[in-house]
């Protein structure tokens, strides 16, 4: 299992715990991760704001880096896996690839439409053996109950994103906290945006957004909620308590990055998970689990 | 008490039209009344196209051609004044429309777009993709707004007060409170649409209840060629909704349980592009002789394989969709099963060029003030059978020159007065429905309507058979004096609503079945297998319908032969 | 006939009480959601109250959130979403007032249309020509999608935006207005990217997808809303925080090749007097934010290695000579309209 890895910015920026969990989760499982240090931001959709063609030729550029080196590659970011998947639906468009190639010639680089990218959630579950996944977890998070929270670009357009062929995909959260031994809550903004895409163009709004998923995980018995998306984290931790202002209430809900919560089942120790870099308080949550 | 200087009950095509039209006198104070927000109106559901000689995909066509075309369509019914202007006005009001934003589909040129269709000897249907109906009346709806015109939506009409042949208002109901109340208007257009929900298969809305034709009957106007009722060929197996004409414009194939283009026995120069009561015959007469595909034999496929899978997608998106998500087949990999369905009322309530209605009598007397347009109005233009993308465009043309008409004549019109006892009818027979706690369910009885009226009153008619549907009928309007209801409550009681629809079916079904049983010949859409051919001795003349008592008493008009500019086109058998 | 349950959620305007209720209707396979309703209805308790007209997917009038989703009943097909015999939930549309049952008041949708102006300015003082405007078909693929909107509320019930501010106009509107601003018969082109650019228009979306999703009728309403920030952008319109915010990030990226969190609020909320309660605004998250590191280290921020940052400024040079010299913005949004549509 080798992977080029695109970590994302936010692992490498203020979600640094998110890289460190991963890190410490693929070296525990076997997965080796070839980083691409000299790829650049997805864009995020924000650059496509105003130039949709640049963002398509820089995420066009990641994937034939990883093309280059004959690896899947592999994301640890809903949105990063949004933008890739999208821009590989464009760029089946011969002409528009061809036109854009142009762009990456200078460096040998070609994209050739042989590169599907893949999150690391869906993986875990579509590209270990048997029940090898199943097999490494030595600490069951039986006391917790945890509510996904998967971010929009994991979800949505579902025709980009390979839910006819891996209908899985639609509930792999889920999968992965049942992984865990933890149950699942549900609530309606599981699969709603965080609000984080204009936490800067209108932060009454994005908050109440947060705020408001926060609070009704919270109100449906969530311990804490698992997002494999550093974004998401970003709005949903980060920003908690002012999302908490806004909607005028209490949360105190820790957010876990999906790594984090895999490492913590397999075994691994809180600290090499990054779980003392949120904003919200995680120690009484690993209490409640008898982590420590 | 509410009051309008005109009030436009009926929000399609027509209604809308009529409406702008007459808000282009800033003066006149014009509403508009509907049951249904006007863009859910059934005009919206229009595929295939709207008619226009603009010659932009060829150079033959011609307003004579047009209106020769849609005369013998009619099967010479049609009055040839209103045919002609039909014709004649086309062209205009597609412009008008047009640069009003309407989203038609475009030639590489950048004109119009034009394509064939049934019936039609040049290609000259305008289209917008195969949703031209919804383009159109999205279209005049964003003109509604822009122009400020008040709209009462989802209020309903319960009944239409003249006195002394002067129309005085309308009682309404306000769907949203349960409010009965009455508006008093100088001028009111009826636009009220058709009559298709009496036929078990059918393309038409759950609002196409025949509303304002009954209002009108029970008023004392006659109704006019009623029996004339069109099944179009090409409605999905089941559920008959509706798979445009376009298709077969665009080259779709017919065929049998032999895998044959059947059309050729029927239509031979034509083929499937013949007009649509032809082909609804045809394809009829397949399954009665046991040529039907599927387990239940009860349909013909229509293969969409000769058009090819890139002009499909571009030029028929909606009944690629359709196809696949109401009957579960995708036309790019199968052929699709289709069965005749209950599609256009040419029947209506009588009234001239100008939409005024009139008794067409002798005097030919006018109702002052009452103007009907578009489907629930019989000007005639389609006589016994519509051509396909001639409603959207009778709606248009019609519409606006009621609208027109209107304008003119409201400001010599006195003020019109509602009394409370024009309220009783429509107050008592809301209060039975409210109050009725009789063994009988509204959902049965109207069920057995559409069935009956299917099988024997549908595509193929006999004495026996008529005879029997008005004996079923009268015996379901019984039933229906004993219904009860589940919601007794004021607001949003769509159970109520459905039921005094439901009346209204039952009302003007004996006016199709006394029509049909009467006429002995067949013409258009409508077809006696005991009267096979057309009988232009007898019965070239229109069909009027008053109500009495004792059911619907007939009288007859005269077909107008006498065109403005041109001679009229003499009588011939119709083939194809 | 296989039978099914459904749990209808209802509301009663005279009590102005909430309740759910199940009812079993038999289907045959083939029939819609609103086939049961009707069925129900009409012969179980004619006191359900929906609206419907067409039953085939053109009126609009159906539009309701069946287990969760804003859909059209009438085009939603039983067998499809029976889940392991669970019974169907149907319950009105959101992000609007319920009436009675499953009907909402959509004025609050429809009065977004009327606020965009949706309906085509010409140009004053000047005649339409005698015959059509010729609209060329490049123009005409590029809005035609987005004029089949029905109107039924679907994307503005599942918007997530109008969750948390009702007055965003929310997507068929902005859709609608996209319409407007590409057709050539229009003369407001300017001043509807102006309007469009401003608090509730398009930057407040957040590209969440659901308007995509939930849209019966392929209209595409996100997609349309990402064109319209573009063609603002290029209009010149960018005194707002949402241009400020893409090409903030875009200098970043520019920069090092990756995204810049620390510098990112400052410059989209401006560098003006004005700006300052906004930047204010950012302390009490910041503070927590330094607590817990995450601004160092956002601060530290790791770039792209040196031969990417190298490359990544490379592109952005060509890019830029590329864009003045042809319409490749317009290509990369025709690319993805053209996989949508095929797709649906």
């Amino acid at each position: 299992m080798k992977y080029a890895f695109w970590p994302g910015c936010v692992s490498r920026g203020a979600a640094p715990e998110l890289y460190t969990a991963t890190k410490a989760v693929a070296e525990h499982i076997g997965m080796e991760l070839v980083e691409l240090e000299a790829a650049a931001c997805t864009g995020a959709g924000i650059i496509s704001d105003g130039d949709p063609y640049l963002q398509d030729v820089l995420n066009a550029r990641t994937l034939a880096m990883a093309s280059k080196l004959g690896l899947p590659l592999i994301d640890i970011c809903s949105t990063c896996i949004g933008v890739h998947s999208l821009a590989v639906e464009k760029l089946e468009n011969e002409e528009y690839r061809a036109r854009i190639n142009e762009r990456l010639a200078p460096e040998g680089l070609e994209y050739t439409g042989d590169t599907k990218p893949r999150h690391l959630l869906w993986a875990l579950f579509e590209d270990l053996e048997g029940d090898r996944l199943r097999s490494l977890i030595k600490r069951p998070l039986a006391e917790l109950k945890l509510g996904p929270f998967y971010g929009c670009y994991i979800l949505r357009p579902e025709r980009v994103l390979g839910f006819a062929e891996h209908p899985h995909r639609r509930r792999s959260l889920e999968s992965a906290i049942e992984l865990v031994g933890a149950s699942v809550v549900t609530y309606d903004g599981m699969t709603k945006c965080c609000g984080f895409p204009i936490l800067t163009t209108n932060k009454r709004n994005s908050l109440a957004m947060a705020g408001g998923h926060v609070g009704e995980a919270k109100d449906s018995g969530a311990d804490a909620l698992v997002t494999p998306c550093p974004l998401c984290h970003l709005n949903l931790d980060a920003q908690q308590y002012d999302a908490a202002r806004v909607v005028r209430r209490k949360l105190d809900l820790p957010i876990l990055h999906l790594p984090q919560l895999i490492g913590l089942a397999m075994g691994i120790e809180p600290d090499k998970l990054g779980l003392d870099g949120h904003v919200v308080n995680t120690k009484p949550l690993l209490r409640k689990a008898g982590v420590r | 008490m509410l009051e309008h200087g005109v009030l436009i009950v009926g929000s399609g095509l027509a209604g809308m039209r009529a409406a702008l039209e007459v808000s282009e006198d800033p003066d006149l104070d014009v509403a508009l009344l509907t049951k249904v927000h006007p863009l859910r109106s059934h005009s919206g559901a229009a595929q295939g196209g709207i008619a226009a000689s603009l010659n932009n995909s060829n150079d033959e066509d011609s307003w004579e051609l047009h209106m020769y075309d849609t005369v013998k369509g009619a099967d010479f019914l049609a009055d040839q004044n209103a045919a002609e202007i039909l014709a004649r006005e086309a062209p205009e009001n597609i412009f008008e429309l047009e640069h009003w934003g309407c989203a038609f589909s475009r030639l590489e040129n950048g004109l119009i777009a034009q394509r064939r269709f049934g019936g039609h000897t040049q290609p000259r249907a305008v289209y917008a993709a195969d949703r031209t109906g919804h383009a159109l009346l999205t279209v005049l709806f964003e003109q509604l707004f822009r122009r400020g015109v008040k709209v009462y939506s989802e209020w309903y009409a319960l009944d239409l007060v003249l006195r002394d042949n002067v129309c005085q208002g309308v009682v309404v109901y306000d769907i949203l409170t349960g409010q009965i109340d009455a508006i008093a208007a100088k001028a009111v257009l009826f636009a009220t649409g058709g009559y298709g929900r009496a036929f078990q298969t059918t393309t038409n809305a759950a609002a196409s209840t025949g509303d304002g034709i009954v209002m009108a009957y029970r008023a004392g106007i006659p109704l006019e060629d009623m029996e004339f009722v069109q099944f179009h060929p090409t409605g999905l197996q089941g559920s008959g909704i509706l798979l445009s004409e376009a298709a077969r414009g665009e080259g779709a194939h017919i065929l049998n349980a032999e895998g044959r283009r059947f059309m050729e026995d029927y239509a031979p120069e034509r083929m499937e592009l013949a007009p649509r009561d032809i082909v609804a015959r045809a394809e009829q007469t397949e399954i009665d002789e046991g040529r039907g595909v599927t387990d239940k034999k009860d349909s013909v496929f229509m293969d969409f394989s000769p058009i090819g899978e890139e002009r499909i997608r571009y030029a028929l998106p909606s009944v690629l969709h359709l196809a696949r998500d109401f009957a579960g087949i995708d036309p790019l990999q199968a052929p699709v099963p289709i069965q005749p369905t209950a599609h256009y009322s040419m029947g209506g309530i009588p009234c001239d060029v100008d939409g005024m209605v009139r008794l067409k009598d002798q005097n030919d007397t006018p109702i002052v003030g009452f103007y009907a347009a578009g489907e629930c109005s019989c000007v005639s233009v389609h006589g016994a059978n519509r051509l396909g993308t001639n409603s959207l465009l009778e709606a248009v043309v019609f519409g606006r020159r009621a609208g027109r008409a209107i304008r003119t004549a409201v400001r010599d019109l006195a003020p019109t007065r509602i009394e409370e006892g024009d309220l009783q009818r429509a107050v008592a027979e809301v209060d039975r429905l409210l109050k009725g706690d009789g063994p009988e369910r509204a959902g049965a009885i109207r069920q057995e309507l559409r069935e009956v009226m299917m099988i024997d009153c549908g595509v193929f008619r006999t004495r026996p058979q008529l005879e029997n549907c008005l004996s079923t009928l009268k015996n379901l309007q019984e039933r229906y004096q004993r219904i009860a209801i589940d919601d007794k409550g004021w607001q949003f009681n769509t159970d109520l609503v459905e039921a005094i629809e439901l009346g209204h079916m039952l009302e003007y079904a004996e006016v199709i079945i006394t029509g049909a049983l009467a006429r002995e010949e067949s013409r258009g859409g409508h077809f006696r297998k005991d009267f096979p051919t057309r009988d232009d001795q007898r019965w070239h003349k229109h069909t009027l319908a008053y109500r009495t008592d004792d059911g619907p008493r007939l009288a007859y008009a005269d077909v107008n032969m006498q065109p403005q500019y041109r001679d009229p086109f003499p009588l011939e058998e119709r083939k194809y | 006939m296989p039978k099914q349950d459904f749990v209808i959620e209802r509301y009663d305007p005279v009590t102005e009480r909430s309740y759910e209720q199940q009812f079993t209707a038999e289907y045959e396979p083939g029939q819609t959601v609103l086939d049961c309703l009707n069925s129900i209805k009409w012969t179980q308790d004619g006191t359900l109250s929906f609206r419907w007209s067409c039953r085939h997917a053109i009126c609009g009038s159906c539009a309701m959130k069946v287990n969760g989703r804003s859909m059209l009943a009438c085009k939603t097909q039983v067998t499809d979403i029976v889940d392991r015999g669970d019974p169907i939930r149907v319950a009105p549309m959101g992000n609007q007032k319920v009436v009675k049952d499953l009907v909402v008041d959509i004025s609050n949708f429809l009065d977004a249309f009327e606020r965009a102006e949706t309906w085509l300015q010409e140009l004053p003082d000047q005649d339409p020509p005698s015959r059509e405007y010729r609209t060329d078909k490049e123009e005409f693929d590029r809005w035609s999608h987005t004029a089949t909107c029905i109107h039924c509320g679907a994307c503005y019930s599942d918007c997530t935006v109008v969750a948390a501010d009702p007055k965003f106009l929310g997507p068929a509107a902005l859709a609608k207005a996209y319409r407007f601003v590409f057709d050539s018969r229009d003369s407001k082109k300017h001043e509807r990217l102006e309007f469009l650019s401003e608090k509730h228009g398009i930057w407040d979306c957040t590209r969440c997808f659901m308007c995509i999703e939930a849209c019966p009728k392929d209209v595409l309403p996100m997609d349309a809303i990402m064109e319209l920030r573009t063609e603002a952008m290029r209009e010149g319109i960018t005194n707002n925080h949402g241009s400020r915010h893409s090409n903030a990030f875009r200098g970043g990226v520019r920069k090092r090749g990756r995204l810049d969190e620390a510098t990112l609020p400052i410059l989209s909320a401006g560098v003006r007097l004005g700006a300052i309660p906004e930047l204010i605004g950012y302390t009490p998250g910041a503070l927590r934010l330094l607590k817990s590191r995450k601004l160092i280290m956002a601060a530290k921020r790791h770039g792209a290695n040196r031969e990417g940052r190298r490359q990544v400024r490379r592109i952005f040079d060509e890019v830029e000579a590329e864009k003045a010299r042809s319409a490749v913005d317009a290509e990369a949004f025709a690319a993805e309209r053209s996989s949508a549509l095929m797709a649906h």
